[in-house]
């Protein structure tokens, strides 16, 4: 874990929660803690329940179809449940922001990045007509894009999926969020592209105390980024600690099985560690 | 099956019921302007005087009685209307398979080569891209002319006129010819529909799997393509009904067929209200009937129907789970040449409107080389011209705010709603809507203008209020909502900027239809000596009868003025690049 960090405030706190949908419930006796400036990794398997999470942080629980019939979900001094879609959205509006792997299909054709971060700052510049451009470019230039006067009349399939992976950041920080929440957001890119926008997640997070939620299925990528890890499976928290202590010291048999499902650069393996159905038993006996 | 069927009895059964409440509040409201109109005081309501008719519909009185003309006439729209449809599917079925197999994959049986393969699809085309009525018009009135020369014995029974309810054809083809007619309409709508929908089904995320899968030819076309869009074929086979029954009453008058068709003209220019009501009434049960018998064959042959709860004319499922929904936005550049060349269209289709392009008054100058009745037919067609642009611009403009405040107020609820009345107004021909509405308001350029803007603003809300609820399913559209955005912010900011390029497509499918729309109207309504539209082509067709018929190079030039201006207007836009939807199917070229 990031020592430093402890002092920081919490940003996003999930006590006992549970989530239902439809007839059946996805999340059960779920708490965790997530501070500023830090990066707090879910992982599991799929069906896990952790895009449920995911959404019930970004304030999208009931645009969904969740409910949550147990627990709470304080980001900052409000808890989410309770509040009606109207604030709700409010708060989508001003402190958090949610990127899933869709994300990039999602922006509007028709518009250009200078819309796009126009709209994103609108919240923050409220009253004034426009934002200040500087900030915009500047926003642009802070996730590493040198030339941001190039992209900014530019539509959406003028562009990398790189460069837009990038002015979806932007949009983060024009926004002016605490809370990111990011679902599989990296999962269709290829790795190298994938690596520097990990990097420039984790500078972002340094520079700007954001606070990350971060949902991902490939347990290698945890090592680059997260302070903390919280393991889920059917539902369920079944480990929750630092990454090191994740790592160098699994409590279950199914996370030392899970974080051997990784693929590091450098390793040679003959075959991935196999999840038997015997450990996924041992977790079902423990937790029930 | 026999829920199916329970299903399908208690669907057509209601909307039996709300074509009935629409066409007795029209008639009703009808009746009531013609009567302030007048300065007279209302007597009975129409649906007393329809009830006092029903009362006393078991004595027929040897078909003298009103009733007796009307089951009469129905028999003999029925015989055309089915011999139609099923010419139309003898045709367009199989030409549409063609074409769409040639668009899909040119290979196999259909493989042959690039330019063989155009030269088949060109045909199907065509026949798309010319507006339907012009198509059936070009037919109807060759055959009329081919009358004044003995060309075609078969039909040359001597000087008899259009106009004329002697019999000029006699036996089979008294019935053959006017089927025919009616038949191309058909056919051009199906042929081109059914090729749509085998291009929309080819792009299916499954078929692409299955041809990676190594499947291909016709085994991919026919299994993979045809078998999964039988729904949308069917629901295309139903839509053509309605345009059908449009097609009787024009070719009805055309032929002097004693149909439903010449009822419906000779009650509406005799203001016959109740007649109105009962003939508007028998001829949406015609169209209800003839769906109900496609949507129940097409249930029994096909699962997918029955498991979808049957066909869709216009309703909320068909939105629902059309394949439109599935569409996405084209992203174009938002370039300023569509601006530019969305103005430029306005301009040069006004600029024609207004006699300033060129002068095609009855005494201009420049054209006094030509023959009196070109002059006269030129400056008819300028004049129409006129009227289309205009109502085209004020229902596209209706349409656009129409259609906007039920996305704003309502979304699916509303739509929902909107969509069964608008289905129950489409049950029912438009030329009749046309017709009875223009007997009582008169047929001056103002009012026609107003009633041709009301219909066609009808027709656009329904249309653009269709878009609006695909553009609610757009990605980026959820994306501005997780964002936060309000209702209004994702109306203005990405809703509306969408809609406004697809306007400039909307503009162009309208110009054509509603040009047609004044001529069929003017041509209606001339020989009864009802007040005629002063633009006249319509009443030149008819009274130029003996004169113009003369001369072959009249009737082409007439038939084909409607196509170029259709073409003028796809690839002025083409060009432009403000077409997303390539209306006219031009893309052959």
């Amino acid at each position: 874990m990031n020592e430093g960090k402890l002092e920081s405030p919490v940003i996003l706190r999930m006590q006992q929660l549970e989530l239902w949908r439809a007839r059946s419930v996805v999340v059960r006796d779920l708490s965790l803690q997530l501070r500023a400036g830090q990066i707090l990794a879910l992982t599991g398997e799929y069906g896990a329940g952790m895009s449920a999470v995911a959404q019930a942080a970004a304030a999208l629980a009931v645009r969904r179809g969740l409910r949550v019939s147990g627990g709470s979900i304080w980001l900052d001094a409000e808890d989410l449940a309770a509040l009606p879609e109207k604030k709700l959205r409010v708060i989508r509006q001003q402190q958090v922001v949610y990127l899933h792997r869709q994300s990039i299909p999602w922006l509007n054709p028709l518009r250009t990045v200078r819309e796009f971060l126009q709209e994103a700052g609108d919240w923050q510049a409220r009253g004034q007509l426009e934002p200040a451009a500087p900030n915009m470019l500047q926003n642009l230039y802070q996730v590493g894009l040198a030339e941001p006067e190039s992209v900014l009349d530019r539509l959406p399939r003028d562009l990398q999926p790189e460069v837009l992976n990038r002015v979806l950041i932007a949009m983060v920080l024009q926004v002016g969020a605490k809370l990111l929440v990011i679902d599989e957001m990296t999962a269709l890119l290829d790795a190298t592209v994938q690596q520097q926008i990990l990097e420039l997640l984790v500078e972002l997070k340094n520079r700007r105390n954001l606070a990350i939620l971060w949902v991902t299925h490939q347990p290698g990528l945890i090592e680059a980024v997260a302070d903390e890890v919280l393991v889920m499976f059917e539902g369920r928290v079944i480990e929750q600690g630092s990454l090191a202590d994740i790592l160098a010291a699994p409590k279950q048999a199914y996370t030392q099985a899970l974080m051997g499902c990784a693929v590091r650069l450098g390793e040679e393996r003959l075959r991935l560690t196999e999840i038997s159905e015997a450990d996924r038993q041992t977790v079902r006996d423990i937790v029930t | 099956m026999a829920d199916y069927l329970v299903d399908l009895c208690l669907k057509y059964f209601f909307r039996g019921v709300l074509v009935m409440l629409v066409l007795a509040v029209f008639i009703e409201g009808l009746m009531r302007l013609d009567v302030w109109l007048q300065g007279e005081v209302l007597v009975q309501h129409v649906w007393q005087v329809f009830l006092q008719i029903f009362a006393n519909s078991g004595d027929l009185d040897g078909g003298r009685s009103f009733m007796g003309q009307l089951l009469a006439a129905t028999g003999e729209s029925l015989k055309l209307g089915l011999v139609a449809f099923f010419l139309v599917l003898a045709f367009a079925l199989p030409l549409g398979l063609m074409a769409g197999r040639v668009a899909i994959a040119p290979s196999g049986w259909a493989g042959l080569g690039r330019w063989l393969g155009r030269a088949l699809l060109l045909p199907v085309m065509l026949v798309k891209g010319i507006p339907a009525f012009a198509l059936a018009c070009a037919v109807v009135f060759s055959l009329v002319y081919f009358q004044h020369l003995p060309v075609l014995v078969l039909i040359a029974k001597g000087g008899v006129g259009f106009a004329d309810q002697d019999a000029w054809l006699a036996g089979a083809w008294r019935l053959l010819f006017p089927a025919s007619v009616m038949a191309l309409t058909g056919i051009a709508c199906l042929a081109g529909d059914v090729a749509r929908t085998l291009r929309i089904g080819r792009a299916a995320s499954f078929v692409a799997a299955a041809e990676d899968g190594a499947i291909h030819g016709d085994r991919l076309f026919f299994i993979y393509v045809v078998k999964n869009s039988l729904w949308e074929i069917g629901s295309a086979i139903l839509r053509i009904v309605p345009y059908l029954m449009g097609a009787l009453i024009l070719v009805e008058w055309v032929f002097g067929y004693p149909g439903l068709g010449s009822l419906i003209r000779a009650v509406a220019v005799d203001k016959d209200f109740v007649g109105l009501l009962a003939v508007g009434a028998m001829s949406a049960l015609l169209v209800l009937l003839a769906c109900f018998a496609v949507e129940w064959v097409m249930g029994a042959v096909d699962k997918k129907t029955r498991s979808e709860g049957g066909l869709s004319l216009l309703t909320t499922r068909e939105m629902a789970t059309g394949s439109e929904l599935g569409r996405k936005v084209v992203a174009k550049r938002w370039r300023g040449l569509q601006q530019v060349g969305g103005v430029l269209l306005l301009l040069v289709g006004l600029l024609w409107a207004l006699d300033l392009l060129v002068d095609f008054s009855a005494d201009g100058e420049a054209w006094r080389w030509l023959d009196a009745d070109v002059r006269d037919l030129l400056s008819a067609a300028s004049g129409a011209c006129f009227l289309s642009v205009m109502a085209s611009v004020f229902s596209v403009a209706i349409s656009f705010v129409l259609a906007g405040l039920l996305s704003w107020l309502g979304g699916w609820r509303v739509y929902g709603m909107l969509a069964k009345v608008h289905g129950a107004v489409w049950t029912v021909p438009v030329l009749f809507w046309l017709l009875a509405v223009s007997v009582v308001v008169g047929t001056s350029f103002w009012a026609l203008l107003a009633v041709l803007t009301v219909v066609a603003a009808l027709l656009g809300t329904g249309v653009l209020s269709r878009w609006f609820l695909v553009l609610e399913f757009q990605g980026w559209v959820e994306a501005a909502r997780i964002s936060g955005l309000t209702r209004g912010q994702i109306f203005m900011r990405h809703l509306v900027p969408a809609l406004w390029l697809r306007l400039w497509s909307r503009m162009l499918l309208l110009l054509p239809s509603m040009f047609l729309m004044v001529v069929a109207v003017d041509f209606a309504l001339f020989e009864k000596g009802a007040p005629s539209v002063s633009l006249r082509w319509g009443g030149l067709l008819g009274s130029g009868y003996e004169g113009v018929w003369q001369d072959p190079r009249l009737l082409f030039f007439a038939i084909m003025a409607v196509w170029a201006m259709a073409v003028f207007f796809a690839l002025l836009a083409r060009w432009a690049d403000v077409d997303q939807e390539d209306p006219l199917g031009l893309d052959i070229f």
